[in-house]
């Protein structure tokens, strides 16, 4: 937030220009360090990093949520996990393919956005109260659990889905993509959170009440918001499961959407790099911290 | 028929125990206290301590409430005392210290299940069935709480404080009510029943780190639902208490343990009171 606050306060005639062309610099730079970085690291920080790129895009759905409407919400977890299953059963069902991955696509957004609109539904209403919202918001990923479960082999159950053919990329290509989509993501994100959308938000987060009273549809606003970041929340899943080639239980728990929680408390609530800076460290200190001591 | 129906009441009186405890603490902080999982643990924890250490069960349940107590007492003084003015942040950090306490219990005593011996065994003839007695006698249990609840609320002077409290606290404080203490008082005997209820179903289910969690969800879901009073907190735990047991037995068992927590959730929907005067 203070840094958004720097960009809308130079105020002058100028700032279009020197704020673009910074703007500009940073995108090549962000871009160009993407492109160039697998050449210069090892496999496996590759490795971790590229999951922990769409593990970040989680993370800024989350920062989205809580940061910036003041929802604190252990859901997006349930929205990463069904873009994640939606790759692994139709992927096990169907087999690989170009058709099977647009149908993969198509399923996790469709059932992201559902799974999103009903909880938005159950959660926000007039008088209802945002510790209402935390506790549906935590119920969700142990209903998706609890359901993966029970699914038989359809679901793989506990020990998941695995050995299914995925997209053929090379590790540098996965890197870049992963690195490129959070990039993009990052980018909309601010885009929006800075235009007066992002100002109804944080409104929003500050007093719903006094929204109300000034005509806006806060119940709506929210669920809106929950439904578009839980289609974020479902591609970036579904990205995790074609590059891991794995569904685990675990990627829709609630102690990954925890997880999700705390990268944003560390990285900084209501700030996008902060929520990006918080999902990369935690995931790569934890990857290597795993490592040394794996008890932990 | 009567097995299913009893099943239902037994069933309702263990969560009406688990949920009391978060209910006052609800009902007087304002805020739902995400480490109570991990207070229901720790007092399972203590009843398998004193069951090793032979101790009666009549030792065994306060000293469960004690341990429990102590947890609660520590974590208002240092965490939630904080927190009063940021209720969402109150939610991070009591689910955080959730974490942690599982954690520690996972350090102390190991990831494996463990199985503590019910006081009273066998079943006992009940209306011409035989029926767990250990189960029935949870029917009592949940009477007694329920009892000294109301007894403690209505007939002791920090009762009345309490209730001040609840009402209104900015006019409880301006006459002369500590409210801090009652807070404090609060906490710890929610946090202390918390512990209790978790010795009490020892004994019906294992023993592990992460036996709290499941009871939890239906915990709050109760306490949202039943709007902070004891009443009708008995009501929403026999109403969805049976539902579930009449899911589990007829539908399937994992259904039946998301029962309360989505009809909850439609009931609030539609009737966001819930059951509060109904």
């Amino acid at each position: 937030m203070p840094e958004a606050r720097q960009f809308g306060q130079t105020g002058a005639a100028s700032i279009d220009f020197s704020a673009g062309l910074r703007i500009t610099v940073l995108a090549l730079l962000v871009v160009g360090s993407i492109v160039l970085a697998p050449l210069l690291l090892d496999t496996y920080t590759t490795n971790i990093l590229i999951r922990a790129f769409f593990v970040a895009i989680a993370a800024i759905t989350v920062d989205i949520v809580w940061g910036y409407c003041g929802t604190l919400t252990f859901g997006q977890s349930a929205f990463f996990g069904i873009g994640v299953y939606a790759l692994a059963i139709i992927f096990t069902e169907y087999g690989f393919g170009s058709w099977q991955a647009l149908l993969g696509i198509a399923t996790a957004i469709i059932a992201a956005a559902t799974v999103a609109a009903l909880t938005g539904w159950l959660s926000f209403y007039p008088g209802s109260t945002p510790l209402y919202a935390s506790i549906v918001s935590l119920v969700v990923p142990i209903v998706l659990v609890q359901i993966l479960y029970s699914g038989g082999t359809f679901t793989g159950s506990s020990s998941g889905l695995v050995g299914f053919e995925s997209f053929d990329l090379e590790v540098e290509n996965w890197f870049r993509l992963a690195g490129l989509s959070l990039a993009a993501v990052a980018t909309i994100a601010l885009i929006i959170m800075r235009s007066d959308t992002g100002r109804l938000l944080k409104a929003l987060r500050d007093n719903d009440e006094r929204c109300t009273y000034l005509g806006v549809d806060t119940s709506r606003y929210r669920i809106i918001v929950l439904v578009l970041t839980a289609i974020v929340a479902s591609l970036a899943g579904f990205g995790y499961a074609a590059f891991g080639g794995v569904a685990a239980p675990e990627n829709a728990s609630f102690t990954f959407g925890t997880r999700l929680i705390i990268m944003v408390a560390l990285g900084g609530r209501g700030t996008i790099v902060g929520a990006i800076v918080g999902a990369l460290g935690i995931e790569v200190a934890s990857a290597y911290l795993s490592r040394s001591l794996p008890y932990i | 028929m009567l097995t299913i129906a009893l099943d239902a009441i037994t069933t309702a009186a263990l969560l009406f125990i688990i949920s009391s405890g978060l209910l006052i603490v609800f009902g007087v902080m304002k805020i739902i206290n995400f480490a109570h999982a991990a207070f229901v643990t720790v007092g399972a924890y203590a009843a398998l301590v004193g069951a090793r250490l032979a101790l009666p069960w009549v030792l065994i349940l306060p000293l469960a409430f004690a341990t429990g107590a102590a947890c609660g007492a520590l974590t208002e003084t240092t965490i939630v005392r904080r927190l009063y003015r940021r209720p969402l942040d109150a939610i991070l950090a009591t689910w955080g210290l959730g974490t942690v306490i599982g954690q520690v219990i996972t350090l102390i005593f190991g990831r494996e299940v463990q199985f503590v011996q019910a006081p009273i065994t066998g079943t006992a003839y009940f209306l011409g069935i035989d029926y767990s007695a250990y189960r029935i006698a949870m029917i009592a249990a949940a009477i007694i709480v329920a009892v000294v609840f109301t007894g403690l609320l209505n007939g002791t002077r920090l009762g009345l404080s309490t209730r001040a409290v609840i009402m209104n606290e900015m006019l409880a404080q301006g006459l002369g009510v500590d409210s801090a203490r009652v807070r404090l008082v609060t906490f710890v005997i929610g946090s202390g029943l918390a512990a209790l209820s978790g010795a009490l179903i020892t004994p019906l289910s294992s023993v592990d780190p992460n036996m709290g969690l499941p009871w939890l969800i239906s915990a709050f879901m109760l306490v949202m639902v039943s709007g902070g009073s004891l009443l009708t907190l008995a009501v929403s735990s026999l109403v969805l208490g049976g539902l579930q047991v009449v899911v589990s037995t007829f539908v399937n068992p994992i259904l039946g343990g998301l029962t309360i927590a989505i009809c909850a959730a439609v009931v609030l929907r539609i009737r966001p009171e819930g059951f509060a005067r109904a």
